[in-house]
């Protein structure tokens, strides 16, 4: 969990210049997303939900390891 | 009624015997001005002159209000709270800020297009700006004198208020912004008046939501 | 494992409305032409559909000169099953106008392109001008085939209409229940109350991140931008600030009782003033969301039963969703409280 953290944020780091070069005419993201009818967008939108929520578990899976330890002690 | 104005009275005796507070909300204003003067001199553009004095009104709304309820001592609160009901006290709360925004919000005009011009808005256009004006000061305060007082009771204190009142400002500048726009584009009054109707209904319902939610604030 | 029959609707509902919205072919539609500029005379351009089965026996390409009358064009070649070379002339004194593209064939129905072609060499009056106007009638014909319905840029996203929207709808059924429980508490002053309106504050938030952060991507690749200002888009952001605010003044009260008192009054504060914006800013500014503003609406297609037979099932599935995922919220929320101040709640 600890080496993720600085790991993701490097990966958003690296992606930064992939995310700007979005001004151009069409640029790699547009030509990556208007591919076969702009499905790759549908999927960004799925995948999104479906790591959002899994996040958010989680962190009610911390909060209740975290109330477990207590109750046991 | 009585006990309302006599509130009302006790109120404005209150503030004005703390000259420094209100002399500490108007400094706030026109030294505001003052910076946007040295900064920009003098906006001809009306949509930046419009955007700027809003700004600065917000501000100074904010600065004003959240005041409004940390002057009072614990003990005078004690004192109030067994004599007066709570609704006629920020009944008095209301009509005291609505008044003193109202009087802050046109001496921050005069002062704004003193410093910085009008802005392209001229005498003719001027009436229906200030009504603009004293209308959207009303609502800054009918909006902010409850946010204000949650935010007395918060154990961070005052600061609260920009913390939970910006957000909340937004639907009110979004009128106050349209109404003001379309009278620097000149268009008439009859066509415009829509957007003062809207912030009269935000008005009114905003004093009954706050009638009606203050007394909990106040059982301690 | 009470109630447990509305969680097996909910993944059955979910199950659903992920084959189905990812599985249904969408629909024929033109996507664009290879130069829009006309000049006077004999015109060949390219027209590219998507998903047609443009065939030569049947395939008829009009334009839309106005409402009733269409000028005819010739097909040169389907060059393949969704690219067909058209040709067509313009009279000599055409006026500027634009026009539209109408193609017809038997398995594809009718597919229609607003504004495909426009002309900017002519006169600007339109008298005189002696159009060659088609006599065959056009009808309009019906696709029947099983698909969601095209529309132009949106194309295959239209599908995120049973993900992204839905976001919403949740996030607005969580804090309704929050709202509901604020009245209650200040009326009854029940601390479980409280708890409820935390529960589906904090969850609510969870669905409007979500709606945001979808909104910003689709965004991004219909209009163009992460962000625009929308009154959609604005409203969304303003009630994510709002419901930040409420979960910040609750921190910053260290008593209880007090906390629970102030957070309902903010609560119901907050949610009349959300109304109220949410009533009053799609009135005020031109939006860009399907339906509203004079845009290509949904509401055509709303009432497309293949639409309608998977959007609101999606709109149930994940309300039901969110409102599991807030009764554990609420639920840790009861034990913490039981456990850490002895409350039963």
């Amino acid at each position: 969990m600890k080496t993720f953290k600085p790991l993701f944020l490097f990966s958003i780091v690296m992606m930064t210049p992939f995310f700007l070069s979005a001004q151009g005419a069409k640029s790699v993201l547009e030509e990556t997303f208007f591919s076969s009818g702009k499905m790759p967008v549908v999927l960004s939108v799925v995948l999104i939900i479906l790591l959002g929520l899994v996040i958010y578990i989680a962190l009610l899976n911390k909060k209740v390891n975290k109330l477990e330890k207590d109750i046991n002690k | 009624m009585k006990a309302l104005m006599y509130l009302i009275k006790h109120e404005f005796r209150m503030e004005f015997r703390q000259k420094y507070a209100i002399a500490s909300i108007l400094l706030f204003t026109i030294s505001t001005i003052y910076v946007v003067y040295q900064a920009m001199r003098k906006i001809d553009d009306s949509k930046v002159w419009n955007a700027m004095l809003w700004i600065i009104l917000l501000f100074s709304a904010f600065n004003a209000i959240s005041k409004s309820f940390s002057t009072e001592q614990r003990s005078l609160r004690m004192y109030l709270y067994t004599t007066v009901k709570p609704q006629q006290f920020v009944l008095a709360k209301l009509i005291y800020n609505m008044l003193f925004m109202v009087i802050l919000g046109i001496l921050a005009l005069g002062v704004f297009s003193l410093f910085l011009g009008d802005g392209g808005l001229g005498p003719l256009k001027l009436g229906s700006y200030l009504l603009g004006v004293v209308m959207g000061s009303m609502g800054f305060a009918c909006l902010l004198t409850l946010i204000a007082g949650i935010a007395a009771q918060t154990d961070s204190g005052i600061g609260m208020t920009a913390v939970l009142g910006l957000p909340i400002t937004i639907p009110l500048i979004l009128i106050i912004m349209r109404f003001t726009t379309q009278i620097m584009k000149g268009i008439p009054f009859s066509d415009n008046a829509e957007n003062l109707l809207y912030l009269g209904v935000l008005n009114v319902g905003l004093i009954g939501l706050t009638y009606l939610l203050f007394p909990y604030l106040w059982r301690d | 494992m009470r109630h447990l029959w509305w969680k097996v609707l909910c993944g059955l509902l979910l199950a659903y409305i992920t084959v189905f919205s990812l599985t249904v072919p969408l629909g024929p539609g033109v996507i664009g032409v290879d130069q829009a500029a006309l000049t006077s005379g004999e015109n060949t351009r390219l027209i590219q559909t998507y998903n047609a089965h443009l065939d030569a026996a049947d395939l008829q390409v009009f334009l839309g000169v106005d409402d009733s009358s269409y000028l005819c064009t010739e097909i040169l070649e389907i060059v393949e099953h969704d690219l067909v070379k058209v040709s067509f002339t313009l009279p000599e004194n055409a006026p500027n106008k634009s026009f539209n593209v109408l193609m017809n064939n038997a398995t594809d129905g009718t597919m229609f392109f607003p504004n495909a072609f426009r002309y900017a060499e002519g006169s600007s009056s339109s008298e005189n001008t002696a159009w060659d106007i088609c006599t065959v009638s056009v009808e309009n014909q019906f696709n029947t085939a099983f698909s969601i319905p095209f529309q132009p840029i949106i194309y295959e996203s239209i599908r995120n209409l049973m993900f992204h929207v839905p976001m919403w709808f949740t996030m607005f059924f969580l804090m309704g229940i929050g709202l509901v429980a604020s009245i209650r508490y200040l009326a009854k002053g029940d601390v479980s109350m409280d708890l409820k309106a935390l529960a589906s504050v904090q969850v609510g938030l969870v669905f409007c991140v979500l709606g945001l952060i979808t909104g910003s991507v689709w965004a991004r690749f219909t209009w163009g931008a992460w962000w625009v200002n929308d009154p959609q888009l604005n409203g969304a952001l303003v009630t994510f600030l709002i419901y930040v605010a409420y979960i910040i003044l609750r921190n910053s009260i260290e008593d209880d009782q007090k906390r629970a008192r102030i957070a309902a009054v903010f609560n119901i504060f907050a949610f009349v003033i959300l109304f109220v914006l949410l009533m009053v800013l799609p009135r005020f500014s031109e939006s860009l969301h399907p339906g509203k503003g004079g845009n290509p609406a949904f509401n055509k297609y709303d009432l497309d039963n293949t639409l309608r037979m998977v959007f609101y099932p999606a709109v149930i599935a994940w309300i039901l969703l969110g409102y599991w995922i807030y009764q554990l919220r609420l639920r840790l929320h009861r034990i913490e409280k039981k456990y850490y101040y002895h409350e039963n709640v």
